[in-house]
């Protein structure tokens, strides 16, 4: 019997951009089958880099394997899509179609399904997300949050078993960040979700890494990471420290003067 | 976003919503072909267009005045070029308000007055009833080309983002003072407009990656168009013979 | 400038509407056989089409209170090449004409022509012509971005109101002045707009650029054969632009060469056809000013017919100086 590969298996990934930026410096990550992994970390810190290697949009250096062992490596090669899908901060990106019940249906016509199937996939995905009846609406008559569900319809659809996103509570009211909670919770496969937004991830995600500086800074239980305040200050997050900090009556951070404006 | 939406009324219902797109676009199409051929004396055949047109804004409960409105802005247009004509002189004259009008600029001024303000009630009328999509799905199966309509359904998504994104820029460079009275201040608006292209470059990276991510290779798929139904096509016959009698009939 | 149903008669109509759509049709079967970059086309098209149609909703002030707007063509060919300049203007057309009523669906054709191919395509083989001409760099460049816009809203506009004259619509001593004169202002606006539009495109992202990152490696290599013929095209289509356009409206009221010109290939002829066929065309009855109106327009279908025979000219010389595919070309890109 073949034993059970990792989701992601990721090694000694370097990448750097056409300005000389050096976004990802030899990161090494793995994530195991239907693990769900909070990827946090402060601006910069290669987080959004890292999802577009995963899914060779991008092509780094060194080893990244998605699923049973496929390497994503081959120049212009992505993963199939019924194996990683990746969900964009901004959805009108993912959102191309004149409506969203095309803009679901293009990845299931894409994999040549029959159309009563892509129709079943369609009313599927935009059941999962509470989108129900929306197939002909435009995508530019949608609110924020409704956007950012017809998204992860459109990527659900194609049925993928691991699951990236990125900044996936960005932007929303709080109502539109428990719907988008839910979706994650539902969702049974691989989850890999980049956030700066501990408070959400902590109900989906039991795993906590923190890049910094293009590597692993920190890798641990969601639970314990977020008790040890002072390592996620060092690394730009916080989580439960907003009170004492407002209590404390200026924090440590960069303190604003602003030049006289008389006249 | 700001852009008023051109197609508010394309996903409300009533008989003429529910008829092929098909139907639709060829009827609006042989309507404009009609309307323009129409020589501008035939005074009879534009009132009866009209009045087809409004019938048609009746049946698709789509408001009237939204569609006069439209109708109604290409009329600078029409002022710029043609206003021109009757002051012009020509061989047979009329006067009006001690005015010396000729006759012939004033029946070329009435016709593309006539004919162009139709075409946009017409359009206005067939976008107001037809759902973009099915407009793009029904051109598709009358045989236009599907890499040009693969890029019109994207451009129609990406428009109104891009109309949003200009309008934000614009506004961030009027809140810090920017009032233009001169011609060089063009170059502000150069600068807008070039921060909006990089932008705009930038979503086409983005989206063309989630497209690849979910599977595209360099066509867009289709989904299969609906079945053109017997209404559909008497629609379609009706109309057009409907078209065909005022044109040649009515003067 | 964006004409509406019903402005352009039956003849001016089906002719631009051929030449447009074999254009078009030339410019997507171009776009689809560039195999390098073809999938990524079809995205960025699609964004550049929505661009121009945004930029275009930019007004600036051209004096006295009114306000022009961005035409992009030649922006957009400086950036992405001539084709995909005039299928990006299509879009745009299309939808403006489809969804907000600019420009008649009967016009479509017309206005492709204008916009697209007579104020995009042309003023390209210009800028090539110019930057033969000027010294190489991104300062040559831009110069002869700005000029080719220059032109190219120039001869958009002369385009437009040759047809409008043609079909009957509009005075030609009324729409010519109208058209061009304003557009005279406006063509500043637009170079101005394209010059700040490449530059700032060329500090944020000089990548995506590919005739701005090709611009050294074009100079080397071949360079004095390929200088030369630029440098007579160039030269040539500017001078013959220059003449027709502030030459030919202004010209004595003797015979001219253009006007011979004009009527050895049916321009005049269609003009006449027209008046039974269509409206009752009252041009031939004008006379202002002393300036026949035949004269004003044949001297716009004179610049009309030099530059399509320019630009057959040029087709011809790049199909035979084409250098060899791949054994001569060591040099070339």
């Amino acid at each position: 019997m073949i034993p059970p590969t990792d989701a992601i298996d990721v090694s000694g990934l370097r990448f750097r951009y056409h300005d000389g930026t050096e976004a990802l410096r030899g990161l090494n990550l793995r994530v195991r089958q239907g693990e769900s992994v909070c990827l946090a970390g402060p601006n910069g810190a290669g987080k959004s880099t890292l999802l577009l290697c995963l899914s060779g949009l991008l092509k780094g250096e060194g080893n990244v394997r998605v699923g049973n062992g496929v390497p994503v490596d081959a120049a212009r090669r992505v993963p199939r899509p019924s194996l990683f899908g990746l969900v964009f901060q901004d959805p009108e990106d993912q959102l191309f179609c004149p409506t969203v019940g095309e803009d679901v249906a293009f990845g299931p016509r894409n994999g040549r399904l029959t159309e009563e199937a892509v129709a079943q996939r369609v009313r599927e995905s935009l059941a999962a997300v509470g989108l129900s009846g929306f197939d002909g609406r435009s995508a530019h008559h949608l609110s924020g949050g409704e956007k950012r569900r017809a998204a992860i319809a459109a990527v659900l659809a194609c049925r993928p078993e691991i699951l990236a996103l990125d900044e996936p509570w960005a932007n929303l009211d709080a109502r539109a960040s428990l719907a988008v909670t839910d979706i994650l919770r539902a969702f049974a496969g691989a989850k890999l979700v980049v956030s700066q937004d501990l408070y959400h991830a902590a109900e989906v995600c039991e795993r906590l890494v923190i890049l910094d500086g293009g590597v692993v800074a920190a890798d641990g239980p969601m639970k314990e990471l977020l008790s040890d305040a002072t390592l996620l200050k060092e690394h730009g997050l916080e989580f439960g420290a907003r009170c004492a900090h407002c209590a404390s009556g200026r924090g440590k951070g960069v303190q604003a003067t602003f030049p006289s404006t008389g006249k | 976003m700001e852009h008023g939406f051109a197609d508010k009324y394309s996903s409300t219902d009533s008989p003429v919503h529910r008829l092929d797109a098909r139907s639709k676009a060829l009827v609006a199409l042989f309507f404009i072909l009609m309307v323009v051929t129409t020589p501008p004396q035939h005074l009879l055949a534009f009132v009866v267009y009209a009045g087809l047109l409004l019938w048609t804004t009746a049946l698709a409960r789509v408001p009237v005045t939204f569609i006069a409105t439209r109708a109604l802005m290409v009329l600078p247009f029409s002022a710029f070029v043609a206003i021109g004509l009757p002051f012009l002189g020509g061989n047979e004259t009329t006067s009006f308000l001690g005015l010396r009008l000729s006759v012939n600029g004033l029946w070329v001024l009435a016709g593309v007055t006539m004919k162009s303000t139709l075409g946009v009630a017409a359009l206005t009328l067939l976008i107001s009833t037809t759902p973009f999509s099915n407009l793009m799905a029904g051109l598709r199966s009358l045989g236009a080309p599907a890499f040009f309509l693969d890029l019109l359904a994207l451009t129609y998504r990406y428009l109104f983002l891009l109309v949003g994104e200009a309008m934000r820029l614009k506004r961030a460079a009027l809140a810090r003072g920017y009032n233009p009275k001169w011609l060089p201040q063009a170059i502000i608006v150069g600068r807008l407009a070039g921060s909006l292209f990089v932008r705009s470059y930038e979503h086409a990276e983005r989206m063309y990656g989630g497209m690849r991510l979910r599977g595209y290779d360099s066509r867009m798929p289709a989904a299969t168009p609906a079945r053109f139904r017997a209404a559909d096509a008497l629609a379609l016959a009706a109309s057009m013979a409907a078209l065909a009698f005022v044109r040649v009939f009515l003067k | 400038m964006h004409v509406p149903d019903g402005f352009v008669s039956g003849p001016i109509n089906a002719t631009t509407a051929v030449v447009s759509a074999a254009t078009v049709g030339f410019a997507m079967w171009r776009a689809q056989r560039e195999l390098r970059e073809k999938e990524f086309r079809v995205p960025l098209l699609a964004t550049t089409a929505a661009f121009v149609f945004a930029a275009q909703m930019l007004n600036f002030p051209i004096g006295g209170g009114t306000s022009g707007h961005f035409l992009g063509a030649v922006t957009v060919a400086a950036l992405l090449g001539p084709w995909s300049a005039c299928l990006a203007l299509t879009l745009v057309l299309t939808i403006q004409g489809l969804l907000f009523g600019d420009g008649g669906i009967s016009a479509l054709g017309t206005n492709i022509l204008n916009m697209g191919i007579i104020g995009g395509i042309l003023p390209c083989l210009l800028m090539r012509g110019l930057r033969a001409l000027l010294p190489s760099g991104r300062g040559g460049y831009v110069t002869a971005a700005a000029v080719a816009s220059w032109v190219s809203v120039m001869l958009a506009s002369s385009a437009c109101a040759l047809e409008l004259a043609l079909s009957g619509t509009s005075p030609i001593a009324i729409a010519f002045p109208a058209m061009v004169g304003t557009h005279a202002v406006i063509g500043i606006g637009e170079a101005l707009i394209c010059v700040a539009v490449l530059t700032a495109v060329a500090a944020a992202r000089p990548d995506i650029v590919p005739s701005w990152a090709r611009l050294n490696e074009r100079e080397s290599g071949n360079r004095f054969a390929r200088r030369s013929v630029w440098a007579l095209v160039g030269a040539g289509l500017t001078v013959a632009i220059s003449l027709a356009i502030f030459g030919s409206p202004f010209a004595s009221s003797s015979p001219d060469g253009l006007e011979k010109v004009a009527a050895d290939k049916g321009f005049l002829q269609s003009s006449s056809a027209e008046k039974t066929v269509w409206t009752k065309a009252p041009f031939p009855d004008y006379q202002v000013g002393g300036i026949r109106t035949e004269k004003v327009s044949t001297g716009l279908a004179g610049l009309i017919g030099t530059v399509l025979v320019f630009g057959l000219g040029f087709a011809l010389i790049k199909v035979v100086a084409r250098p060899p595919a791949k054994a001569g070309g060591a040099g070339m890109k």
